[in-house]
């Protein structure tokens, strides 16, 4: 699909999804979740149920305001099934919420293309196996003698990393011909002891999208860790 | 989502109330990184201070009794220095008895990120990542308010 027939779908849904705002907001009361209440309580409608606790609006500027949780105002009537209408507007606000998280995947996708298009796209991953001789701690990324990435890894990160997961620490754009990538990690190595090694490669960007593997392996024979960099066609 | 006032100050309005928490990772004293965004489904309350300030060792001091009361509750809490003498930071920060983690060497932006524009500042952040409150300066009366507030918070 290209990427002017996605930005006009885009579009479309976003018209479609904020022109059907104002009709759900006519038929149904606010929402009573905490994460979808209006921003200001003078901007809730008239209509709207009264906190429990009438002595909340009195509290002094600074106090944390409690969303009003009315138990008698939520819940079912009596009998247990809620009406049909309200089942009927339910299905359509959760079918509404799902098209705005494939519309934002959608975005997402697009932004990446449009930010990062093939021809200019760099990405570089992190992996690690096993993990005996060396934790990571932190990874500094140089394309071209200069910084383009810092990061630092949380001890989740990091066990995550040696159940076999891989983590892209950068997405850039270059020209076509000749880079240089240099990284240097940082962690503890054997005996616990601090640990800093450096890692580079000489590569040839083409037209096409470029992968790298930073990958941090274990070098049994020697007891040490292995730092390489793998160019991925 | 409701919003809140300062309560130092009620006419000073901060801007990041009811917006995303910025992302911070920083090192800490124990030499482990700690990322705010990791805590997603907790309440995290990110004390900003720095080792020149006396003020931000009772508002650390409060922190810590409100922390170990509600961290089964699902509070984190978070010190985060602002100094630029590390050394200075660092004996600050080992002199204080607490159990929550003090990060020492935040990236440089954090400050801007997070409208610093004091010390001590703290910022509650709630289980969904949204930041929720703002404190400027301590007074040993104000330990109550954050309890009142991170009650509500982790009431949610």
């Amino acid at each position: 699909m290209s990427i002017n027939h996605r930005l006009a779908r885009a579009a479309a849904w976003m018209a479609c999804a904020i022109l059907a705002m104002p009709l759900l907001a006519q038929d149904q009361p606010p929402p009573q979740s905490s994460t979808q209440a209006p921003p200001d309580a003078a901007a809730a409608p008239a209509d709207a149920t009264p906190p429990a606790d009438a002595s909340v609006s009195d509290a002094p500027a600074g106090t944390l305001l409690s969303e009003p949780v009315d138990g008698a105002a939520q819940a079912p009537p009596e009998g247990g099934e809620p009406p049909a209408d309200t089942r009927a507007l339910d299905e359509t606000v959760q079918g509404l919420k799902k098209d705005v998280v494939d519309l934002n995947r959608e975005l997402f996708m697009l932004e990446e293309e449009l930010l990062f298009p093939a021809n200019t796209q760099v990405a570089v991953f992190v992996s690690m196996d096993i993990g005996e001789f060396f934790a990571i701690d932190s990874l500094t990324l140089k394309i071209d003698n200069k910084e383009v990435a810092n990061y630092l890894y949380t001890p989740r990160e990091a066990e995550a990393l040696l159940k076999g997961g891989v983590h892209r620490v950068y997405l850039g754009n270059l020209k076509v011909g000749e880079h240089q990538l240099v990284a240097f990690f940082n962690g503890k190595g054997p005996m616990e002891r601090d640990y800093k090694r450096g890692a580079n490669l000489k590569f040839e960007k083409g037209v096409g999208a470029k992968y790298l593997e930073l990958r941090i392996t274990d070098r049994q024979r020697k007891g040490q860790p292995e730092f390489q960099i793998k160019d991925w066609e | 989502m409701p919003f809140f006032a300062i309560p130092a100050s009620a006419v000073e309005r901060y801007e990041l109330v009811g917006k995303p928490a910025p992302d911070l990772v920083a090192r800490g004293l124990t030499g482990e990184n700690v990322r705010i965004s990791e805590h997603r489904g907790e309440v995290v309350v990110v004390s900003f201070w720095s080792g020149s300030c006396n003020t931000c060792r009772n508002q650390l001091e409060a922190l810590d009794r409100i922390a170990r009361t509600y961290a089964s509750a699902g509070l984190t809490v978070i010190g985060v220095n602002l100094d630029d003498d590390l050394a200075r930071a660092e004996k600050f920060a080992r002199a204080q008895n607490v159990q929550f983690p003090l990060l020492i060497s935040a990236p440089e932006n954090t400050g801007a990120d997070y409208h610093i524009d004091r010390v001590p500042m703290m910022v509650f952040v709630d289980r969904a990542g949204v930041l929720r409150a703002a404190h400027r300066e301590f007074k040993s009366r104000d330990e109550d308010l954050y309890v009142r507030e991170l009650r509500t918070l982790l009431n949610e």
